[in-house]
């Protein structure tokens, strides 16, 4: 009983970093329909971003993490200028943006390589005040990614709902077109939202630093789990990709668990082709 | 002139869409765009809101070349479109379909309620559904609401591209009626149109776009008793 | 992709550089003319990844080398047939890339004179696709490889330094069961071949004496967004003792998250982990109640039998007074540094500098060395070295005393003539 309460308090751990990876690539793919397969090397940069504010300029964690998001939105609103965008206009196909992202990856892990080496980082101890109740052990840390990630997602459907910025990216996602007729622009939206989506992914790399070493392969699951939340949870949809996130944490984590951690992996594409036998179009997907 | 719009040219990719399309409207005018299905009606109005850009020509309006603008640009110097098909941002309300509509005067939050009264007052029905998601409306609800939304962006020219279609007669009749009304009270106002009877009895002139030329243009009532248009357009 | 060549021509400005820098070198060394005082070049060159993910395993390999150069060279250098020979030592990267390694070694075979006879190839990929080639180039050389393909051909100018896995799977399985006395295992390791070698092997020597395996968990540990999952599922099952494969800041994590999740059992790991650098990373407050771990052992933390222990200790000095006190002096360090020394003693046993068979041959004899700390201590018939690696057992932050992990430390040192 202890064990599936341990489990599934790990799988919403990891869950919640998983939503907020998903939630960034489901608004870039809702907006600007780009498949950005260099998400997850956001995920890392984001990594390797966070430790060098916390080593180098020995910031406290929660302000690394502020200051992370930050310059991570700058990079990627600069990466989806020079790179995404220069790819769109009268020639592209759908294949351009794939191209992009798959140049962005060699670009990005080469660079990475150059700048930090391929020795992996850690954040050493970090939160690590524990609570034991019920036969279970939960760290601060872990509390803290659940809240804040909880907290994020409260703030970005408070953003997206409530203020004009908002419901211009909404108005977007739903018909450019229109969104364009009411005087919106939809290339300064697509920017906002492509910053937005890398600081997400930052920060979730950031959340789980310290429970994991920040190394150069930290990202390729977290591209590849992005894509299967967000096909599960229907392409674009927000509520599918939270729901989609947390669905794939208490997967990877139950099935590491009960079944076997060998082949977790074959269980959550399981999942997903279930799901998307049932509904095609995934949970939260239109039509 | 308002808007003037000469020698139009404008493509989908190879395929040349709008050949010379000359066209403009005067202050305070009433002018329809006629033409059967695919003739070009809604290209050109995509050409002057900048959704597409013209390979050749210009478009003027209020005497400042418009057709290299922005979309943004240029619904935010006064011209609004109801897109064809209505363009409702479906899963939103009709309260923030409306709110969106006044984007481009985003920070005058006081001047975006009156309008909205205005607005609410000229489609009742809109304030009765304000809460409701766009996507659920009916066909004529969501046509006034295409066109309150257009309105909430205070446009010196409003364009509304079909707005009889699919509609039942009489919910057609109700709503050229609020058009002819919005032009009566000053609004200069483009409509195109397949439903020719119905425009030219409101419209002070008529282009009427064949293959993506302009064929006829005139008054309306002159256009009205033409026979090319009348044995094309209203079949009688 | 501007940053890449700006990387490319960086490097191929380095190379350009390192060129000219070697021809202009290159004639003081060649020259005829010059008087019986002015001392001979012997060219040493050695490829090694300097970059990559395996740049500090490179390094140590190069600082060995170096050290012991130095060390020839500030002694008069080598003294063969009545004349004085001072050891010139060319490193280049090879990024861990075949060809690039293959055409650095042809660059370097061209530029250097006197040819080189002595070629440390610290790569295993690059050894793959040189090893034909070294005979035909009278090239004495040595190559670090724990690939059975690479390490089982050779010829007779062939040095293959096994760092078999197996070897170390086989030596910690026997730790665990007999000096750790743990009887029911988890192998947890990574999903990789490297690893999977290691696990089949030891699996298989705990099982054969007596120890049971409740589980192997297979876990890509480098990608791994968390590992508590993992962990729950082998604390689950109460083993005495998890087995790992991973690296240092990996299983750092992965055993404070254990203790968090109540795991009181003992950690065995892999030849990928050293326990010195396992102690370094775990923070001092958490030491005490760390438990029970054991790993390969640095030289450093190694403890021998007497004698050699001061000689041990003498060297570490030695080494760190020159790379600094945070180095750890292990084998991937000492075998080129002993074999240096082998070369040196060979050349001046035989009288040439230039048979490299005669001198390869010599070789054998000349290990271990009176320099050494004898780790290496064997060249076989067939080519292969036999070197020493050390395990240790720490408890709760005490180093224990060293266990031969495999090789033989008990050999005696040949002194010089
Ligand atoms: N996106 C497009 N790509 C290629 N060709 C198009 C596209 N949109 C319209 N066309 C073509 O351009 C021509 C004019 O189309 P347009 O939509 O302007 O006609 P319309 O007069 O508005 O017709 P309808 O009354 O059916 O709305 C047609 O031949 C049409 O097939
Ligand atoms: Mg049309």
């Amino acid at each position: 009983m202890s064990m599936l309460l341990q489990t599934t308090i790990n799988g919403i751990v990891i869950g919640s970093a998983f939503s907020l990876v998903a939630l960034g690539l489901t608004m870039i793919w809702g907006i600007m329909h780009i498949s950005n397969f260099a998400h997850g090397s956001f995920y890392m940069i984001g990594g390797y971003v966070i430790w060098t504010i916390i080593t180098l300029l020995g910031v406290d964690f929660w302000l690394a993490i502020l200051i992370t998001a930050v310059v991570m939105a700058i990079f990627g609103a600069i990466v989806e200028r020079l790179t995404f965008r220069p790819a769109e206009g009268p020639f592209s196909t759908p294949l351009s943006s794939l191209i992009v992202s798959i140049g962005l990856i060699m670009i990005f892990n080469n660079s990475v390589l150059a700048i930090w080496g391929a020795r992996p980082e850690t954040l050493g101890a970090i939160n690590i005040q524990e609570f034991h109740f019920l036969n279970v052990t939960v760290t601060l840390q872990r509390v803290l990614i659940v809240v804040a990630a909880v907290i994020l997602i409260a703030l970005l459907q408070f953003f997206l709902k409530r203020t004009t910025l908002g419901m211009s990216i909404e108005a977007t996602a739903q018909n450019a077109e229109s969104a364009r007729l009411m005087g919106i622009n939809t290339s300064r939206v697509g920017s906002i939202v492509f910053a937005m989506g890398v600081s997400l992914a930052a920060i979730a790399a950031g959340l789980m630093a310290p429970l994991t070493n920040i190394n150069i392969g930290m990202g390729d699951h977290m591209t590849t789990y992005g894509f299967v939340i967000i096909i599960l949870g229907g392409m674009g949809s927000i509520p599918g990709a939270i729901i989609g996130g947390f669905i794939l944490g208490l997967i990877s984590s139950l099935s590491a668990t009960y079944l076997t951690a060998n082949y977790y992996e074959v269980i959550v594409f399981g999942v997903l082709i279930l799901i998307l036998a049932i509904k095609p179009t995934g949970l939260f997907g239109a039509k | 002139m308002l808007l003037e719009v000469v020698n139009i040219d404008t493509y989908y990719g190879d395929a040349q869409a709008l050949k010379g399309v000359s066209f403009n409207v005067a202050n305070s005018e009433l002018v329809t765009i006629l033409g059967a299905n695919g003739m070009g009606k809604t290209t050109l109005l995509k050409t002057i809101t900048g959704l597409l850009k013209p390979k050749a020509g210009t478009i003027k309006f209020y005497e400042i070349n418009i057709e290299r603008m922005s979309t943004y640009d240029i619904v935010a110097a006064g011209v609004s479109l109801a897109p064809e098909g209505r363009g409702l941002f479906a899963e939103m309300s009709v309260l923030k379909n409306l709110l969106l509509g006044a984007y481009v005067h985003r920070d005058d939050k006081l001047g975006n309620k009156e309008m909205m009264d205005n607005v609410f007052e000229l489609f009742p029905i809109l304030k009765e559904r304000q809460h409701q998601a766009a996507g659920t409306l009916s066909g004529g609800e969501a046509q006034m609401l295409a066109i309150g939304r257009a309105l909430m962006a205070r446009p010196k020219l409003l364009m509304l591209d079909e707005p009889s279609v699919g509609l039942a007669p009489q919910i057609v009749a109700h709503i050229f009626n609020i058009i002819k009304d919005l032009n009566n009270r000053g609004m200069t106002i483009v409509v195109a149109e397949q439903n020719a009877a119905m425009a030219l009895s409101i419209a002070h002139r008529g282009y009427v776009l064949e293959t993506g030329e302009v064929s006829i243009t005139g008054e309306a009532k002159a256009l009205l008793n033409d026979d090319r248009v009348k044995r094309v357009y209203i079949g009688a | 992709m501007k940053k890449l060549d700006k990387g490319l021509w960086m490097t191929a400005l380095t190379l350009v550089v390192a060129i000219t820098f070697l021809a202009g070198c290159a004639p003081s060394g060649g020259t005829t003319t010059s008087t019986a005082e002015q001392p001979g070049v012997v060219n040493i060159i050695m490829t090694v990844p300097l970059s990559g993910m395996l740049a500090s395993f490179g390094q140590e390999q190069q600082e060995g080398m170096q050290m012991a150069v130095d060390e020839i060279n500030a002694a008069g250098g080598v003294k063969v047939a009545g004349k004085n020979y001072l050891i010139k030592l060319t490193v280049m990267d090879d990024e861990f890339d075949a060809s690039k390694g293959e055409d650095e070694v042809d660059m370097m075979l061209e530029k250097l004179t006197p040819k080189p006879v002595f070629y440390w190839c610290g790569s295993d990929v690059v050894g793959k696709v040189i090893m034909d080639e070294n005979e035909k180039e009278n090239l004495i050389m040595e190559i670090v490889s724990s690939d059975k393909a690479v390490v089982s051909t050779g010829n007779k100018l062939l040095i293959r330094l096994e760092s078999d896995t197996r070897d170390v799977a086989k030596g910690f399985a026997n730790i665990t069961y007999d000096d750790m006395g743990c009887k029911k295992a988890i192998m947890l390791c990574g999903d990789d071949s490297a690893s999977g070698l290691y696990r089949d092997q030891w699996i298989e020597t705990y099982k054969s004496k007596g120890g049971q395996l409740l589980d192997s968990i297979d876990v890509d540990l480098f990608s791994t967004t968390d590992f508590y999952p993992f962990l729950t599922k082998a604390i689950a099952e109460n083993p005495d003792v998890i087995s790992t494969f991973a690296s240092a800041d990996s299983l750092v994590l992965m055993m404070t998250q254990a203790q968090q999740l109540g795991y009181k059992g003992k950690w065995v790991f892999g030849d990928v982990t050293e326990v010195g650098e396992v102690l370094h990373l775990i923070p001092a407050k958490a030491m005490q109640t760390m438990g029970t771990f054991c790993g390969v052992a640095a030289y450093e933390t190694a403890t021998l039998p007497e004698g050699q222990q001061t000689r041990f200790r003498a060297h570490i000095k030695k080494f760190h007074d020159k790379y600094g006190a945070d180095k750890l002096w292990g084998s991937i360090v000492t075998n080129p540094y002993e074999l240096c020394y082998a070369f040196k003693y060979a050349m001046e046993k035989t009288g040439t500098t230039t048979d490299a068979y005669a001198i390869r041959a010599a070789m054998a004899d000349a290990v271990p060395v009176p320099e050494g700390v004898y780790p290496f201590y064997k060249i076989n018939p067939d080519g292969s070295g036999e070197y020493c690696e050390f395990a240790n057992i720490c408890t709760n932050g005490v180093m224990g005393n060293s266990m031969v992990l495999y090789g033989d430390p008990s050999i005696a040192p040949k002194t010089s003539e």
